[in-house]
């Protein structure tokens, strides 16, 4: 298996920031956006992300290649991080969950209308069950392969189809019942 | 865990329902082991797959709509540099931390100089406002069965953070 971060992982275990600077431009992006779709909270994601590097700053000395590639585990990582935070919001409530601004350069009628439909897509996305919203997460929006994301939930792939099916089928139910059926009358009898 | 190779057995029906189900409607998406399969079935099912496909091709474009990825990743990537720079956040590095120019400063550097330099990157921490550097401490720890393999482990080997 080839890792095209070995190299980098490598030279961050010997100590060399200028490989910490590159895989953490490199994979940030990523890291920061499993945190605000599995949290809803840009604050959270990135307290996430941060923790995510310190980890790979940790363990990077003991990597080995060819096991795993190396996002994959820093997907683990974040996921993990994102349970254990859902974990302790579930006795308190956030009020800060699901605050994203907008694009200002949009019209009003558009931007209502577009907002709307954005926040019955997070609505949905956020109710569904944690192991299925990472499922999706990652297939979807993290374009992992499905045995990257089996790896990274340590689950099967029959299992990641699962998740992936049950988690789909959730989000065309709430979308198809959402205020103007946004499945546009498509989400009953899917596939 | 046990781990389904796929793409050995002809498509069908079944089985792209199965597909378009999980994965949704772009072939992109799809298992790299069945996608030519699944591809070629489309071609040959034209219009019954377009009625297949209907439903999850519209959630895959409202999918599309939870634009969730903007960030100013660039200051975020600042403040986590700086974080590691500062050197207390752990780490087997036999307690090295990152210096701009590892590799070619030489060995023997003067012990005054390199406490400069972390107290520079302490004052850069603080100044731009980071300070929860410590891993999570509600975090409980334990040996990753999945990764484990991937950590040379003198001692406590991989941990990560648990997981619910």
């Amino acid at each position: 298996m080839h890792d095209p971060d070995a190299e980098l992982v490598r030279r961050i275990g010997a100590g060399d920031s200028r490989a910490a600077d590159t895989l953490v431009r490199k994979h940030l992006p990523r890291m920061t956006a499993i945190g605000r779709r599995m949290l809803s909270n840009a604050t959270e994601a990135e307290d996430v992300a941060q923790e995510v590097f310190l980890r790979v700053w940790k363990e990077a000395p003991k990597w080995r290649e060819g096991q795993a590639k190396f996002e994959t585990w820093m997907h683990r990582v974040a996921l993990n991080l994102c349970y254990d935070r859902l974990r302790r919001r579930r006795e308190v409530s956030d009020p800060d969950a699901g605050v994203y601004a907008v694009d200002p350069a949009m019209s009003a009628p558009d931007m209502i209308q577009a907002q709307q439909r954005a926040a019955a897509v997070r609505g949905a996305l956020d109710a569904l069950p944690e192991r299925q919203r990472a499922a999706i997460v990652l297939c979807h929006y993290q374009d992992m392969s499905n045995i990257e994301a089996a790896t990274a939930l340590e689950i099967s792939v029959e299992a990641l189809e699962s998740l992936l099916s049950r988690g789909r089928r959730a989000m065309r139910a709430a979308l198809t019942g959402a205020a103007g059926d946004l499945m546009g009358g498509v989400g009953d009898g899917a596939a | 865990m046990a781990r389904r190779e796929q793409g050995t057995g002809a498509m069908n029906r079944e089985r792209m329902t199965a597909i378009l189900e999980a994965y949704g409607a772009a072939p992109a998406r799809w298992p790299e082991a069945e996608r030519a399969a699944a591809q070629a079935w489309a071609a040959a099912h034209g219009a019954e797959f377009a009625t297949m496909a209907r439903a999850e091709a519209a959630l895959d474009g409202l999918l599309a709509l939870d634009g969730r990825e903007s960030g100013d990743d660039a200051a975020l990537a600042a403040r986590i540099l700086a974080t590691l720079a500062h050197g207390d956040h752990g780490g087997d590095h036999g307690g090295k931390v990152l210096r701009p120019d590892f590799g070619r400063r030489a060995a023997a550097q003067g012990v005054w100089r390199q406490a400069a330099a972390l107290a520079a990157c302490a004052a850069l921490g603080v100044a731009i406002g980071f300070t929860n550097v410590r891993p999570d401490e509600d975090v409980a720890y334990e040996m990753d069965a999945a990764f484990g393999a991937a950590f040379q482990a003198p001692g406590a080997g991989f941990v990560d953070g648990a997981g619910g």
